[in-house]
């Protein structure tokens, strides 16, 4: 009878101490992606457990589609994951609410260097003047185009530095008439505001003053940046109306050969190689009045303000944001790594570099990064999507060549400008 | 000629119904031959109806790549669950509603009916906060239990218990029945259609269902279907040939349903129970 009370005690002293042992800190790291990206979370964060026993880092995968409305949940609920993906077009929404920590602290304590990421990028997570997040990948735009076509036409490889002159006269020759009716266009056409705001940047435009107090959209220099683009459809008719594109994406018109060129981001690049049935290339996007200036925007993981081991998702942080983290990602060939070539670190980014430049097509994959010099993130800020969101809807018309550039946007400035104004008011009570 | 009236009559009904359902199977064709597709003949122009060789591989990636077994197992244990929870609840307070009375029935019923004015979105997330609290986050608990209750459940079958004839029930009162007797043994199989229609509805409702499993569920392996497929659809492309074939697989248990339920569909149509 002692006997068998001392075993259950010896057992329960064992387990409790074998219990006290295995105490470690769960970091959870929420993020989207396909099941090859789950599968690249899974094997880093292994290798990241196995170098830190004392922390157990977990991928929790939410799928793109409403992954905000998880996190936001999460967060109402306070079982925000210690660490999340976001990217920087909705990330201010978020800091607003201060749902973020600033990560200045940690890289005080660390000493750690954010000089080996490009400056656009981290700029992009900057908010009220603090860095919130440690960026994975960039996504920018380049113009892609179909050789095959251009061959056809008599055109020789654009110059790297050409103009929207350039690449007007090129959209001219790739468009083709058969009986009257158009059968193949110079370039394809999107209407979402990530395919045209290089148009207005590269024109000199922007969205907004630099402090967001004023929209600017409406200004000269934006609304003729914009306007070339929309004549691109309308005047010039180089790229299809929504009749003639039917039910076709702008960027399955490109992948049929039904259009030579394409603006579009890095992850075309996946699927063209394995379906694209010609030869394509990219080069910049083409130099307007203030040069060639494309989106830099990407995305990357914050530490989450009720997270109870930020120190912990801080090491996490820094691993998947880091070299390994990176090459690994890059690898993966779906990105542009947001780090860039390191001279205190060369061995570990000119890794990354060589998995970014993998196998042509596309010949001329530097200009990827060349582009980063000059890219602006986009201007978001508090209430970026709802602003958007009327921006969008007064250029409907404009898509449909029912209305001009100005006329759409003066009409939409007034309810905008009063986003802005109250985004002010608000900035001014939070400080 | 009225005959022949009728015959016409007929016959332009026959061509408005063929037309119709020929619209709805279009999608249901486009969805089978685009899950037997190679990925990249998808877009091809002019668009092909049916492809040229059969391509299995859609098949074997979306039952390998992910655990799709496993998320085809939960979408069973929720659409069956809330079916079942739902078909209980509803019927029985459907009862209660159209037989019993008691102080303040009216007002509860009215209070059961406004929770059908509050739109989902609305309640995610305190669903998600109480889900949290009780611990129930990732598991089928909270997948199934918040639509344990549904009022729209409730008011389909308390119309239905009240159009039932009295008389059947006040027989079996008069021959010793009791309450539940009679609900068990003369209601309840009369209401066989409205059960079977609220049954194929909330089945549907499960197996559809996409925001609140995404909210309720963390880990890969307790996704159900919507979800899990979720994950062929990123944020700048779009599998559609391995989506198509998880969702040709993701049809069937729909379709058994609906098969199923159908001859009570019709014989609700029929029914006459009572004579003279």
């Amino acid at each position: 009878m002692k006997r068998w009370m001392l075993a259950v005690g010896m057992l329960a002293l064992v387990l409790g101490a074998g219990l006290g042992m295995a105490r470690t800190t769960k970091v959870v790291v929420a993020g989207w992606g396909g099941e090859s990206e789950i599968a690249m979370y899974q094997e880093l964060l292994k290798k990241f457990n196995a170098a830190h026993p004392q922390i157990k880092a977990e991928f929790m995968h939410i799928p793109a589609k409403d992954y905000w409305t998880k996190i936001t949940a999460m967060f109402a609920a306070g079982k925000a994951p210690d660490l999340f993906f976001t990217n920087n077009i909705n990330f201010p929404a978020l800091a607003a609410k201060g749902v973020a920590r600033p990560l200045e602290p940690f890289i005080k304590k660390d000493d750690y260097d954010t000089g080996i990421f490009y400056q656009g990028i981290l700029d992009a997570f900057r908010f009220e003047g603090k860095l919130y997040a440690l960026p994975r990948d960039i996504s920018n735009m380049v113009l892609y185009y179909n050789r095959d076509l251009l061959r056809e036409a008599g055109l020789p490889d654009p110059d790297p530095d050409w103009t929207w002159d350039d690449f007007l006269r090129y959209a001219k020759a790739l468009t083709k008439e058969e009986g009257g009716k158009r059968t193949q266009w110079g370039v394809s056409f999107y209407t979402y505001f990530l395919f045209w705001e290089p148009w207005v940047w590269s024109n000199g435009g922007r969205w907004y003053s630099p402090d967001h107090s004023k929209f600017l959209l409406n200004s000269p220099a934006s609304v003729e940046g914009l306007q070339f683009y929309v004549d691109l459809r309308w005047k010039h008719h180089v790229a299809p109306t929504p009749a003639e594109a039917a039910d076709r994406s702008a960027y399955s018109l490109f992948l049929g050969g039904k259009t030579g060129m394409i603006v579009d981001g890095r992850w075309r690049v996946p699927s063209l190689k394995k379906k694209a049935k010609f030869d394509w290339d990219i080069v910049p996007f083409p130099r307007g009045k203030a040069g060639s200036i494309v989106d830099i925007d990407g995305s990357g993981w914050a530490i989450s303000r009720q997270s109870r081991n930020p120190d912990a998702a801080w090491e996490v942080l820094k691993f998947l944001a880091g070299p390994e983290g990176s090459l690994t990602f890059t690898r993966g060939g779906l990105i542009i790594p947001a780090i860039g070539f390191d001279p205190m670190n060369p061995d570990a980014t000119s890794a990354i570099l060589k998995a970014f430049f993998q196998p042509p097509p596309p010949r001329h994959q530097q200009y990827f990064l060349t582009v980063n010099k000059t890219a602006i993130p986009t201007e978001t800020f508090e209430r970026w999507s709802e602003a958007l969101n009327l921006i969008s809807k007064a250029l409907g018309p404009v898509w449909e060549g029912k209305e001009d550039v100005q006329t759409a946007l003066d009409k939409v400035a007034p309810a905008v400008q009063k986003i802005l104004d109250e985004v002010q008011a608000e900035r001014a009570k939070r400080k | 000629m009225s005959k022949q009236r009728q015959r016409i009559a007929d016959a332009v009904i026959f061509v408005v119904l063929l037309l119709g359902g020929l619209t709805m199977l279009v999608p249901f064709l486009w969805m089978i031959t685009t899950s037997f597709k190679e990925p990249g003949s998808l877009f091809d122009l002019p668009i092909q109806l049916w492809p040229e060789k059969l391509h299995w591989e859609n098949y074997r990636r979306v039952l390998t790549a992910v655990p799709f077994a496993r998320w085809y197992f939960n979408s069973l244990v929720l659409a069956l669950g809330l079916t079942f929870l739902n078909l209980t609840s509803g019927a029985l307070a459907g009862y209660a509603f159209a037989r019993f009375s008691w102080k303040g029935k009216d007002a509860m019923f009215l209070l059961s009916l406004i929770t059908l004015m509050i739109p989902a979105h609305v309640l995610i997330i305190p669903l998600f906060v109480i889900m949290s609290r009780l611990g129930w986050i990732d598991t089928y608990y909270a997948l199934i239990l918040p639509g344990l209750f549904d009022a729209f459940a409730i008011f389909l079958m308390r119309q239905n218990f009240i159009s039932l004839p009295r008389e059947l029930e006040e027989a079996a009162l008069i021959d010793g029945a009791t309450p539940w007797q009679i609900y068990w043994r003369i209601a309840l199989p009369l209401a066989a259609p409205a059960l079977a229609t609220l049954g194929t509805f909330t089945f549907l409702g499960g197996w559809n269902a996409f925001l609140w499993p995404l909210i309720a569920t963390n880990s890969i392996e307790m996704r159900p279907l919507t979800v899990g497929l979720a994950v062929f659809n990123t944020q700048f492309t779009t599998e559609w040939t391995v989506l198509m074939a998880g969702l040709s697989l993701a049809t069937i248990p729909p379709i058994i349903v609906f098969l199923a339920a159908q001859k009570y569909f019709i014989r609700g149509l029929t029914l006459g129970s009572l004579k003279g």
